[in-house]
Parts: C-alpha cells; structure tokens; sequence
C-alpha cells in the first residue's frame, strides 16, 4: 500500500512538473539565422502544436506554421515555432506572430557579426516528437552574459506555491476541527452500544443458553 | 468561437471559486462575531441579547459589503490579468 501511495505522489508530481515545465515562459539567447514558412501535416504530435481551429472530423489537419530558425552560443542549432496561441491554451495570448516573424527576419545576423537575441518561448524542442518551443518575443541583446532572468516563472511558482500551501493547511485545519470530532463521536456512540448489549457472537451465546 | 471556449469554463471556475471563498470567509466572520459576543458579555457589557441574534445580526449587516468586494477581486482580478497579458505580449 506504502509503494503505491508513492507512486501516485511520483506521478503526480512529474505530471504536474511536465507541464508546468512545458507552459511556463523561459528565456534563450541564440542568434536568429532564418525564418521560414513550412507546410506542417499535423498528425500524432498535434499535442505539441497550436490549437486547431475547427477541423472537420476526418479531414486532414494541414497548416502553414512559421518558423524561426537560430544558433546557440555554444554552436547548437535551435528551431522556434512561431504561431499565435489566441484565447487558447496556454493561456499567453499571442495574436501577433506575424509581427514575431518580421521582428525575426529584422535580426538575422551571421556567425561574423553576431546579433544576440533573448528568445521568451514556452515548450520543448525534442527531435523525436518533431515538437518546437514557440517563441512569444525577441528582445535584441548586447551578448549571451546578458540572459535575462525568468521572473514570471519564478513569480508563477511562488504564486502557486502560496496557494498550495494555503490550501494544506485549510483542508488541514477543517480535517481536525470538524471531521475528526464527527469521526470520535460516531466511534464513542458505537462503542458504548457494544458495551451496553452484547455483540453478535454474545447475542449467539445467548441464543445457545449460555 | 475559441474566445467562448475559454470565457465560459473561465467563468464556470470562478463562480466556483467565489461560492467557496465566500462560505470561507463567512465562517471566519461568524467565528469573530461570536468571539466578540463573549468577549463582551464577560466583560459585563449590558443589553447583549442573545448570542445567536448578534451574531446573525452582524453577518447580515455586512454581507452586501463583503459579497461586492468578493465579486470584484475573484471577477475583477483574472480579467485585469488577462488584459495586462494580452498587452504586454502583443504591445509590450
């Protein structure tokens, strides 16, 4: 009972860790290389990409998604997603991708004159499920020491946080102030019913003349 | 169509979330209300009444207060964050 009640609690946590590691806004500095159109047939990672406007059942969900495409300091490529998540989740409200797009396309720079950008993106890039983090803003920075700190984040977290612990201790202080009371009083009224009759195998000496 | 998907739910949790705090908040009003009471009457304080009548009588004199002020902040509240959202994405 012990292993399963901390298998639930492990999986909760990491659920509940995945996503907010997945939603929550985070900042890269890269330099952006390119931008680009691509024509996306949505199929098993729908999860990964924008909410779909309505499609109808059966039909293909195909979409032209925008791309930024940009280098890490250390060399490493990273690709963005650029697409708007309106009144969607998550709840960041992005209607202006097509301005992301222009802003990216003004700050492509090459390797011999780099323009550093901090990249605000939500999500994953994993090359397996072809998922992209998609970029929210890009703010042109002086250089890769520059990376800003992830303050909406860490107040997000902090937020949560409070009301978890607020809520513990409701449930806590309800638990002990009125189901617990409720529990002991059934418990004593029983127990002074068993004191008063016999029980069941007392009733059935009893019975037998004993 | 997508704004609704998120209004209605949205407004669905926070009607939840007002009814909740607001039976929350009450206990702790009557739970004062009847601390007062006692507070008062071993202090001798005269023409007290009864302690049940107090203390209906201080909830139900509040309740409109207490009811605007708790619409505005759980209404009010994810609206004004909203918008803040929306501009300092789109605008900021």
């Amino acid at each position: 009972m012990r292993y399963v009640k901390w298998t639930l609690w492990l999986l909760i946590i990491l659920v509940v860790g995945s996503v907010l590691h997945y939603t929550l806004p985070r900042h890269d500095v890269v330099r952006i290389v390119g931008t680009e159109n691509r024509r996306i047939d949505l199929a098993e990672n729908r999860f990964f990409w924008a909410t779909a406007p309505a499609v109808t059942a059966g039909q293909q969900d195909v979409r032209d998604i925008r791309f930024i495409l940009a280098i890490q300091p250390n060399g490493r490529e990273m690709v963005y997603r650029n697409e708007d998540t309106g009144w969607n989740w998550p709840p960041y409200f992005k209607f202006n991708s097509s301005n992301v797009q222009a802003r990216a396309a003004d700050l492509v720079s090459t390797g011999a004159e780099p323009q550093w950008v901090a990249v605000t993106r939500y999500g994953w890039r994993n090359e397996f499920l072809s998922s992209f983090p998609n970029a929210i803003s890009l703010t042109p920075i002086a250089g890769p020491e520059e990376k800003p700190f992830p303050w909406i984040a860490v107040s997000i977290l902090a937020v949560l946080a409070a009301i978890l612990l607020w809520l513990f201790f409701a449930i806590r202080r309800f638990w002990f102030g009125r189901v617990e009371p409720a529990l002991d009083r059934v418990e004593a009224r029983a127990d002074e019913a068993r004191l008063q009759g016999r029980g069941a195998i007392g009733r059935f000496f009893k019975r037998l003349g004993f | 169509m997508a704004f609704l998907k998120l209004a209605v739910p949205l407004f669905g949790v926070l009607v939840l979330v007002y009814v909740s705090l607001w039976f929350y908040i009450r206990a702790g009003r009557r739970a004062r209300l009847e601390r007062r009471w006692d507070e008062k009457v071993s202090a001798g304080t005269p023409g007290m009444g009864r302690r049940e009548d107090f203390v209906d009588r201080g909830l139900r004199r509040h309740d409109p207060a207490v009811r605007r002020r708790l619409a505005i902040f759980v209404f009010g509240v994810p609206v004004v964050l909203i918008g803040v959202i929306i501009y300092l994405v789109n605008f900021g």
